[in-house]
């Protein structure tokens, strides 16, 4: 299905993903979300949102080396599939061409 | 990034979860959670970094991270039988219409039969245990009758002549409606009683205005109930106010709140029986008041009731004797008695069966055979069901079959009565 319709939370997660790669799991991409965009989204949250993704094959995973920071616990590292990235460009192109259509001008004018 | 080595993550919340969550959750959730945790103790108090621990872990309650289990499998199987059951009731409407109404049916008449039973079991439980009535069992010569009515002076002489008898109080209802005029307006009204001054207070009576204790002492005087307060004056405080009672002015002492329905009695006017001269004269033969008793704690109403006779022989023996020029002795050798008894006043509605009671009464064995009804109703209709139940289980085999085949256990199959 190449036109998999996503919520926009999903569709953050999923640049999230792309931009921390490789070392994206569910707690960096909070931390992220907090400090990039100010949104404090529970981690149980962005977790039922890459289980998600991963269900429709937009995601890959990996289990990932362990920190000390993390009690040893190895994590769950998240990848861009092509079908994934495909999905965020398509959002992105046709966002770009909306934005192309705006001019200032038409938008504030006294007509 | 600064450790807090000394610190844990909270042991609690870290076993919850590992108990709800599935175990090929546990590292990679529970690693997230501690990197959080750490996190926060770096720039937030412990308690604080504890809270949100708690929360996160709670939040993480969800369908894709609950293990499967026994238990939760169950559950699931529940869920399709109850799927399974709707659609058998769908696909045969008029068996399932039939089956339903007859146990609802059933269910309710015997619900309602329960209502009626509790209700006229609950007559008169608010009273004091220890209130007793009066009532007298007359013998003629040709015939017998029982009535709730007693001679008015046995109240007051009871009280002195036995220390067990704490308290009495008479009253009774008039034959007859009475108009009572208030301004140019005139109601005829027949809930009144004409009761002795400590009638009030023995039975508790709650008062709205006035006090309990006083509010009949004056011949003059009479309490109305809350309704027929409101009825007359709106809602005002009417005491001190005067209507006309039967042609006599009289004044408002007290106000009593409406007595419950529950109650063998009611009353929406009470006046003094005092007003009437023949109250005031010693009477010990003419059935007149209707006499309530406060016994003391303990006292055995049947004591009591084996000391009535002579206590009756030595009041009533000179007046039977004036009447009727012979001796009491020779009088009951003629066939005559006065039998007074004694009955509680809860029991007055049920177990009495006695002439002019103030209001209709029950009967205990209707409540019996309504009870044994209400069970046979209920009964049959759950045999109806089953009956019906069983009949079409055959029809049923298929799915049983097809829910062995697909590995049903026997217990998850018994449910449903196989």
């Amino acid at each position: 299905m190449e036109n998999q319709s996503i919520s926009s939370q999903e569709e953050i997660v999923l640049l999230l993903v792309g931009a921390l790669a490789p070392n994206a799991y569910a707690y960096t991409i909070k931390k992220e979300m907090l400090d990039q965009g100010g949104k404090n989204i529970a981690l149980a949250s962005i977790h039922t949102i890459l289980y998600r993704l991963e269900k429709h094959n937009l995601l890959k995973s990996s289990m990932g080396g362990a920190s000390s920071s993390r009690g040893g616990r190895s994590k769950r590292l998240y990848q861009l599939t092509m079908k994934g990235y495909k999905v965020v460009e398509d959002i992105h192109s046709f966002r770009n061409s909306l934005w192309g259509k705006i001019s200032l001008d038409n938008i504030f004018s006294n007509s | 990034m600064k450790k807090a080595k000394d610190h844990r993550v909270p042991e609690f919340a870290r076993l919850i979860f590992e108990r709800f969550a599935s175990t090929k959750w546990h590292d990679e959730i529970l690693g997230d959670l501690e990197e959080q945790y750490f996190d926060h103790l770096n720039h937030k108090k412990k308690w604080h970094a504890d809270l949100l621990f708690y929360l996160e872990v709670i939040l993480f309650i969800r369908p894709h991270i609950i293990r499967k289990n026994q238990k939760t499998n169950r559950i699931m199987i529940l869920d399709n039988h109850i799927k399974v059951s709707f659609r058998n009731l769908k696909k045969n409407k008029i068996y399932s219409l039939i089956n339903i109404l007859g146990l609802t049916i059933g269910m309710a008449s015997c619900l309602l039969i329960y209502l009626y039973v509790n209700y006229d079991l609950s007559y008169d439980d608010f009273q004091d245990d220890q209130v007793y009535r009066m009532w007298v069992n007359r013998v003629y010569p040709e015939r017998e009758v029982s009535y709730p009515y007693v001679p008015h002076s046995f109240g007051p002489q009871l009280v002195k002549d036995f220390p067990e008898v704490i308290g009495q109080g008479g009253c009774f209802k008039p034959f007859n409606p009475t108009s009572i005029k208030l301004g140019d307006v005139t109601f005829l009204e027949d809930n009144l009683l004409f009761a002795d001054s400590s009638f009030l207070s023995l039975l508790n009576f709650p008062m709205k205005y006035g006090d309990a204790a006083t509010a009949l002492t004056d011949p003059n005087a009479v309490v109305i109930s809350e309704s027929t307060a409101r009825k007359l004056f709106g809602l005002e405080d009417p005491i001190g106010k005067h209507i006309e009672f039967g042609g006599n002015s009289k004044e408002i002492t007290g106000v009593a709140f409406d007595y419950p329905n529950n109650s063998h009695f009611s009353f929406d006017y009470l006046t003094s029986m005092h007003q009437l001269p023949f109250f005031n004269e010693i009477n010990w033969v003419g059935f007149s008041a209707m006499t309530y008793l406060k016994l003391t704690d303990g006292t055995d109403p049947a004591v009591l009731e084996a000391k009535l006779p002579a206590f009756v022989k030595k009041y009533a023996e000179g007046p039977i004797q004036k009447r009727n020029g012979i001796t009491y002795d020779e009088y009951v050798a003629a066939g005559n008695g006065y039998h007074y008894k004694l009955q509680p006043i809860k029991d007055i509605h049920l177990y009495s069966n006695l002439e002019n009671e103030l209001k209709a009464n029950g009967n205990i064995s209707y409540i019996y055979i309504f009870s044994i009804i209400a069970l046979f109703i209920l009964v049959i209709a759950c045999i109806n069901f089953m009956n019906l139940s069983t009949a079409r289980s055959t029809e049923r085999g298929k799915e049983v079959g097809v829910r062995k085949v697909l590995g049903s256990e026997k217990r998850h199959l018994i449910p449903k009565g196989y």
